[in-house]
């Protein structure tokens, strides 16, 4: 790569760049932070007003708008329960636990730092590594990406511990629902009852809407609602001791950046999915996992570490192979093509100064994005001080407007409020709504690495080989017998601690 | 508030407002019917790049993705027919479509699309791995008759246009391959640089856009302007013609006059030479047909994709 520092530090100190990365980390966030309003829909709104500028300047304005979504998909999700993006849905449950504790503000700034952090991994993956990981990203397959798929759903176990059976009764759930419409591989369409609108597949983001914010919205009417939302008491001297607690766990902070990059270079597999095996790789390796979704700071930052280090996870493929990583990567992808830079390779060799100058500048613009994000936390953190009624209404127009948002398409919105009304009896009698909404999102991945390697593995004369016999599959299906092992484990160890309490109970009784 | 505001005046540009004389007075919404990103995506923009001056008033692009195209189109013709909704359409997916979807389901039919002019070509290769065996088309070819049904072939889908250049290969040709269907070329592509699949039956536009690979022949009359080296599939004795084109259509009762007012618009973004320029940079080739032109092709392919899909025995 031929490129000249002093021109990326001149062009990125020219106030008009610095300006430009404020706004689009700001528009960005805000986009995140409305659910179904994405980062790629904002990137997408904001592509038409970029022609007017060079492609450097264009680039970085839309890479912010990417960044500042994967951190605005925080705020709601921690501060009333709902996820502003697919990729914040593990935010919520121990985010919006702390929120109920009082401890609203520290859980957002501590979703702030470790986001910088992970945006940091992220770029510095970006710059150094991004070679080596493209070529990695090729190794991955159908037989892997249904491997993996696997891994991710014995996730669910870990999930729902100590109440197993529910978890995956909803899971089952989520995959069942996500095999309606047209079949990935064979084109046919099923469960669509002769409706084109389903023949598009019920969405995953309008699925996840429903199926988070509407029993968040009955349950905030219900009696018991009082609890439900935590309590507005904005302090002082927040953010340096949450700077403290992410040093102290570095560990689970830094795990979770690799598997959000490395989960991020694969292509088509997406930021949902990362996030859900951080959070669970976060619990595996804690030495309180019992605190997880009731207020564990560990289990807030692997998620949001995580889902900010696949922005810098999935620009590689796409800087240089041409491969988007991600929904907002490919929509960054016709944003560069558009300007005239076909992404690839030559890229780095031919326009080595642009490159060069958007990696610095994406540090910046995390930087930018987690200095102003601190009068945003103080406005959102307000939302608290809503009367319910008010709050319960905006809950649902925006559950409304962000489905239908999503692709235009009033299906998504029917789809929302359908799972929105499974969600609430599936909250009310105990099964959770997070497993069906992995289920959802590992359905067609799933379904789709299984047929393509049944296809590629019968050509090549056999299925068992082409499925047992290449190496990250042998990894993968390591991890999977682990992580079961591991589930089964803690979940007999739940059951017998729930056996002691209930004889000491009877004992002091 | 004021967020909404944009999203709102973005989403609704194409209300309802009462039609005055002059067309048009409002924006025009241009439909696209595949995720933001795409290559149905990049080729609106840079229309959109250069509407300042020709169309009087703005273009909106507005994203209506899902069903490979088929939710976008549906809503196309659904729409009203008073020229401030068009949308892109490409060739062979408003043709096969309609011709393969199973009985009871409802959808856009070819002939509800209304043809405002074609923009743009993309012709179809075959592309191996730069580490493949087969070095030309011959050996290839020699390969995949010792070996029938055991070469893997990616597409970006079954009944796409790659699927359909695969169907024409195998049918003039006599061979046998196993099709491996990728949702998109997002996966097809790294499938191929991966060697997940032996090779990979692509429009020219991936093929530029990879590295480390060798396209076998091309499938067009003369050499592809932007990949002069590759040499065609006629010039090595397989007469397979199979290309990609994009246009944009209006829902079908659309006035002539305007359909007229915009094909003239589009002709003249067509002429500007860095628009040409432009369009070569993001692996197309601008071809410019007219409303007539357009449907006489659209109606042509239609025949053709019948008789091939009757070959293949998917019509009993």
């Amino acid at each position: 790569m031929n490129f000249d520092i002093w021109y990326a530090l001149k062009y990125l100190a020219n106030p008009a760049t610095l300006l430009c990365m404020a706004f689009g980390g700001m528009f960005g966030t805000l986009m995140g932070a409305i659910p179904g309003l994405t980062g790629t829909l904002g990137i997408a709104l904001l592509l038409p007003f970029t022609f007017g500028l060079d492609p450097t300047m264009a680039l970085l304005l839309l890479a912010s708008v990417y960044c500042g979504s994967e951190y605005g998909g925080a705020y709601p999700a921690i501060l009333i329960n709902t996820p502003g993006t697919g990729a914040a849905v593990c935010t919520t449950f121990d985010g919006y636990a702390l929120a109920q504790q009082g401890k609203a503000q520290e859980a957002l700034y501590l979703s702030n730092i470790v986001s910088l952090v992970g945006g940091f991994v992220g770029v510095i993956a970006l710059i150094f590594l991004s070679i080596p990981l493209a070529y990695f990203s090729l190794k991955f397959g159908a037989p892997e990406q249904f491997w993996l798929a696997v891994f991710s759903l014995t996730i669910i176990a870990s999930l729902s511990t100590g109440n197993m059976l529910k978890g995956l009764i909803g899971a089952i759930l989520g995959l069942l629902l996500s095999t309606v419409g047209m079949d990935p591989v064979t084109g046919h369409n099923r469960f669509t009852f002769g409706s084109l609108g389903l023949s598009g597949g019920i969405n995953v983001v309008a699925f996840i809407i429903g199926l988070f914010t509407i029993p968040q919205a009955f349950l905030l009417l219900g009696k018991e609602g009082g609890e439900s939302v935590g309590e507005y008491n904005p302090r002082k001297g927040v953010f340096f001791p949450m700077c403290k607690e992410v040093l102290r766990r570095w560990v689970v902070t830094l795990e979770a950046c690799v598997i959000g990059i490395i989960v991020g270079i694969m292509p088509g597999v997406g930021g949902n999915v990362a996030t859900f095996i951080a959070y669970n790789e976060a619990k595996r390796i804690s030495k309180k996992p019992e605190e997880f979704g009731k207020g564990s700071y560990d289990g807030l930052i692997a998620p949001e570490a995580c889902n900010n280090a696949i922005v810098g996870g999935s620009l590689i493929p796409l800087l240089t192979l041409g491969i988007p990583g991600s929904a907002p990567a490919a929509v960054l992808s016709g944003a560069l093509m558009i300007h005239g830079l076909q992404p690839g390779f030559k890229l780095f060799s031919e326009n080595g100064n642009i490159v060069f100058t958007f990696m610095i500048g994406l540090f910046i613009t995390n930087l930018i994005i987690v200095l102003l994000g601190t009068p945003f936390i103080r406005g959102f953190s307000k939302v608290l001080m809503v009367p319910r009624k008010f709050l319960v209404a905006s809950i649902l127009a925006m559950g409304v407007v962000g489905s239908y948002a999503i692709r235009n398409a009033s299906i998504d919105v029917v789809v929302m409020g359908l799972a929105g009304i499974a969600g609430y009896f599936m909250i009310r009698f105990g099964y959770g709504v997070a497993p069906a909404a992995l289920g959802m999102i590992l359905g067609e991945l799933t379904e789709e690495g299984f047929k393509l390697s049944l296809i590629i593995g019968s050509a090549k004369g056999s299925v068992w080989a082409y499925f047992f016999a290449r190496p990250i599959c042998i990894v993968l299906i390591v991890l999977t017998v682990l992580s079961l092992v591991f589930a089964f484990y803690s979940e007999m160890r739940a059951k017998k601690k729930k056996q002691n309490r209930n004889s000491v109970e009877e004992v002091s009784r | 508030m004021w967020f909404i505001g944009i999203v709102c005046i973005f989403f609704m540009a194409a209300g309802p407002i009462a039609q005055a004389e002059q067309y048009p007075d409002k924006p025009i919404t241009l439909l696209t019917v595949f995720p933001p990103g795409g290559g149905s995506d990049v080729s609106h923009r840079t229309i959109e790049k250069y509407t300042k001056g020709i169309f009087d008033k703005p273009l909106v692009i507005v994203y209506k993705a899902g069903a490979g195209g088929e939710l976008g189109w549906t809503e196309l013709v659904g729409s009203k027919p008073d020229g401030y909704i068009i949308g892109g359409v490409d060739i062979p997916h408003i043709i096969l479509q309609p011709m393969v979807r199973e009985k009871g389901q409802t959808g856009f039919k070819t002939e509800e699309l209304l043809p405002i002019c074609g923009l743009v070509i993309d012709p179809d290769l075959i592309i191996v791995h730069k580490d493949s065996k087969w070095k030309n088309l011959k050996e290839f070819m020699d390969d995949s008759r010792a070996n029938p049904g055991q070469i893997t072939a990616g597409t970006v889908g079954k009944f796409t246009g790659d699927h359909m250049f695969l169907m024409r290969f195998e049918f003039a040709t006599g061979l046998k391959f196993t099709q491996v269907p990728y949702s998109g070329g997002g996966k097809a592509i790294p499938a191929l640089m991966g060697k997940q699949v032996d090779c990979y039956f692509a429009s020219a536009n991936s093929y530029l856009r990879m590295e480390d690979v060798r396209a076998l022949g091309v499938a067009t009359e003369q050499r592809y302007e932007l990949a002069p080296d590759v040499p065609t599939l006629k010039e090595q004795g397989v007469d397979v013609i199979s290309i990609k084109r994009r246009g944009l259509a209006a829902p079908l009762n659309t006035p002539k006059d305007r359909i007229k007012y915009l094909e003239n618009a589009i002709k003249k973004i067509n002429d500007i030479p860095e628009y040409q320029v432009d369009v070569k940079k993001v692996g197309l080739t601008p071809h410019f047909m007219s409303s007539d032109e357009f449907g006489k092709y659209i109606e042509n392919e239609t025949k053709n994709a019948r008789e091939t899909l009757t070959k293949f025995g998917f019509f009993k």
